[in-house]
């Protein structure tokens, strides 16, 4: 299963199980409704599944209204920046509305927003604002790196009684993982990160589509020259909690730390997240590289965008500071920088860290 | 025909309303309250005349002026005093303050203050009450600087698409803090045109006679059920003798266009409704008893509930 299907399957599951669920947004009802992850659903849920005027701020709106008095909207925005013109309801009405009226009085409306890389889409179609989310204390953010999450993430959101946003990386799109549908949807807690691998040569701290380049990596550094290496992907960010004790305490344990980000480091979740576990442990020392984008909006033209986002040379690069030597690296086709993999994550070993 | 009794109410209401406000005023010169206030002096008519012809059932939001929205709909007074005080008694245990109305009870399901962003909010809890079909309606009170955000627009058209029984109320003072009319709109602009032409009902009405405001709404109410589409009532009051907020006392400031403080008295909505009852033949000691026993009931209640909070000395 790949990545919308396993969006639509967690879709599919609320629709049948709780008749409060709508979803809105612009093309939901469309044949191959919001990349497909919507396919579908509008035949067969077609008082619930609803097509919205190109009016992001009111239809946004519509929904944190709706939640508020007990319904449970899916919202779907193809791209950060048209639900940035939703951004009152998203930030000033909905990730406030429990508190500011003093609590018992919940909103919980389901943000899904697309972000980040995709060929052809240049500086307005792939921001990378992820960190803007974090300072919305009161909503919960998920970024799911992985098929399986992905269908967990798009159920766990809809059943928890605060707003949430769900930042879906399109490049993850044709990823694959194989695992049974009804997984552990009614668990009661949602993983903060999970640990792929157990190497201890070196740790890649990654989250989101950062993900599929660093296992990769993982697999370059170990058959080519024994390296045994490991990633933590960062995958939950709790309204109350954003970064987890146990999280930090697995970043604190590593050494030679890369930081993959797939969006300029600076002010982002990555630096962020290392921020706050070193002010929070301030005995403990860590030697930690970065492996992420200039600080300039993405560009269009393949050309420039081969150099834009990390891959297994620059990872390489980065490690290379800690002393790992790398004299021959793949050479990296058009394909491995331009077109959404059709990775599959099924043989991949992790432990979820919650 | 509204009944002589439903009417006396509808004076006695805005009278309270009216009296609280001014206590609180009284109380903010005094740096005795830390919540920003924006005082709805001089507009009571059309939060009690709206409200007036509601059910409980029928679902109120409000803006940053709503303390006379809430109380119409009847929300707690106590808390209200609280909230607005910041105290844990309030109806959001001064987490929200006076900017932020809330009592579920009766259907008052909050106010935020972000102008125009509460008529998406009000489209979504209109859409709340159809999905669970009731036979109610929901309220959403914006003013006429609101009223130019984008989000009403928006709104009108999403909530006419999806046939949601929602009424808009724009509350009209001609003020956006000091910008009159002519300040934010084009010469041609035409209220009509744009709500029609977005498939809204429209109707513009002065709200000085609490009653009409009243017998208009309970219309509105029905053609909305009726009709499965929004409406807009466009309610033109007078901002009182307070400025947009703070509060400030004005005294004939430079802005207002035609109100002078003559006009503001002449055509003040408590005086007028007044008037309407003595001309219809209520005994005019019977409503100066009525006004005067509110106004002093409203003090008692308040000073019992002040003189229990923790104030700033």
């Amino acid at each position: 299963m790949n990545f919308v299907e396993a969006l639509r399957e967690g879709h599919l599951y609320q629709l049948e199980n709780n008749d409060s669920t709508y979803i809105i947004g612009l093309g939901v009802n469309y044949a191959n409704g919001a990349d497909g992850s919507t396919k579908g659903l509008a035949e067969l849920y077609p008082d619930r599944v609803l097509d919205v005027p190109v009016s992001e701020l009111s239809f946004t709106g519509m929904a944190v209204g709706m939640a508020s008095q007990g319904l449970r909207p899916i919202v779907h925005h193809g791209r950060i920046e048209f639900a940035m013109l939703a951004f009152d309801q998203i930030f000033t009405q909905a990730s406030r509305w429990d508190y500011m009226f003093g609590g018992n009085y919940p909103c919980p409306v389901a943000l899904r927003i697309c972000i980040g890389r995709q060929w052809g889409n240049g500086p307005q179609h792939t921001a990378n604002y992820h960190s803007i989310f974090m300072q919305a204390a009161g909503l919960d953010i998920f970024i799911p790196a992985t098929p399986l999450d992905a269908y967990r993430a798009s159920i766990y959101s809809t059943l928890i009684d605060k707003p949430s946003v769900l930042l879906e990386h399109r490049w993850l799109y044709k990823t694959m993982e194989q695992f049974e549908l009804g997984y552990d949807v009614t668990h009661d807690k949602f993983e903060t990160a999970a640990i792929y691998g157990d190497g201890e040569d070196f740790t890649l701290l990654t989250y989101g589509d950062g993900l599929v380049e660093c296992l990769k990596f993982i697999d370059f550094s170990k058959e080519k020259y024994g390296y045994q290496g490991k990633v933590i992907c960062l995958k939950y960010f709790s309204a109350d909690k954003r970064y987890s004790e146990d999280t930090i305490k697995a970043l604190l344990a590593c050494k030679n730390v890369v930081a993959v980000d797939t969006a300029p480091f600076e002010g982002g979740i990555l630096a962020s997240f290392i921020g706050f576990a070193i002010t929070h442990n301030k005995h403990e020392k860590i030697n930690i590289e970065k492996c992420a984008p200039p600080h300039h909006p993405c560009p269009t033209s393949p050309a420039l965008v081969g150099e834009y986002y990390p891959n297994v040379k620059s990872i390489a690069a980065s490690l290379a500071n800690f002393g790992f030597e790398f004299n021959e690296l793949p050479e990296l086709v058009f394909d491995d920088l331009h077109i959404a993999p059709g990775f599959d994550y099924t043989n991949y070993k992790f432990v979820n860290i919650y | 025909m509204l009944s002589t009794e439903f009417s006396m109410n509808l004076l006695s209401k805005m009278v309270q309303i009216r009296a609280v406000e001014e206590l609180i005023a009284d109380d903010f010169f005094k740096s005795k309250i830390f919540s920003f206030l924006h005082l709805s002096i001089g507009q009571e008519s059309s939060a009690v005349g709206v409200c007036s012809a509601l059910e409980t059932d029928d679902l109120v939001m409000g803006n940053h002026r709503s303390h006379h929205h809430y109380l119409a709909k009847g929300g707690d007074f106590d808390k209200m005093v609280y909230e607005v005080y910041g105290d844990s008694r309030g109806c959001c245990k001064g987490y929200g303050g006076s900017m932020h109305m809330l009592d579920r009870s009766v259907g008052f399901v909050g106010s935020t203050p972000i102008l125009g962003s509460v008529a998406p909010l009000g489209t979504g809890i209109g859409f709340s009450i159809k999905a669970s079909k009731k036979n109610n309606i929901a309220v959403v009170f914006i003013g006429d600087g609101a009223a130019e955000e984008g989000a009403f627009y928006e709104s009108i058209n999403l909530a006419a698409l999806m046939n949601v029984p929602v009424l808009f109320v724009i509350e009209d003072n001609k003020y956006s803090v000091i910008s009159a009319h002519s300040d934010r709109k084009a010469k041609d602009y035409s209220y009509p045109k744009i709500i029609e032409g977005l498939g809204a009902t429209y109707h513009r009405m002065e709200a000085r006679d609490v009653n009409a405001v009243s017998k208009q709404t309970k219309l509105m109410k029905e053609n909305i059920l009726a009709d499965r589409k929004p409406a807009v009532l466009h309610l033109d009051v007078v901002r009182g003798t307070y400025g947009h907020s703070g509060p400030m006392k004005e005294k004939a400031p430079g802005y207002r266009v035609n109100d002078t403080p003559e006009f503001i008295e002449a055509n003040d909505c408590i005086t007028v409704s007044k008037d309407l009852l003595i001309q219809n033949g209520v005994e005019p000691e019977k409503v100066e008893a009525l006004i005067a026993n509110t106004i002093k009931e409203t003090e008692e209640k308040f000073l019992n509930i002040r003189n229990q909070i923790k104030v700033r000395i």
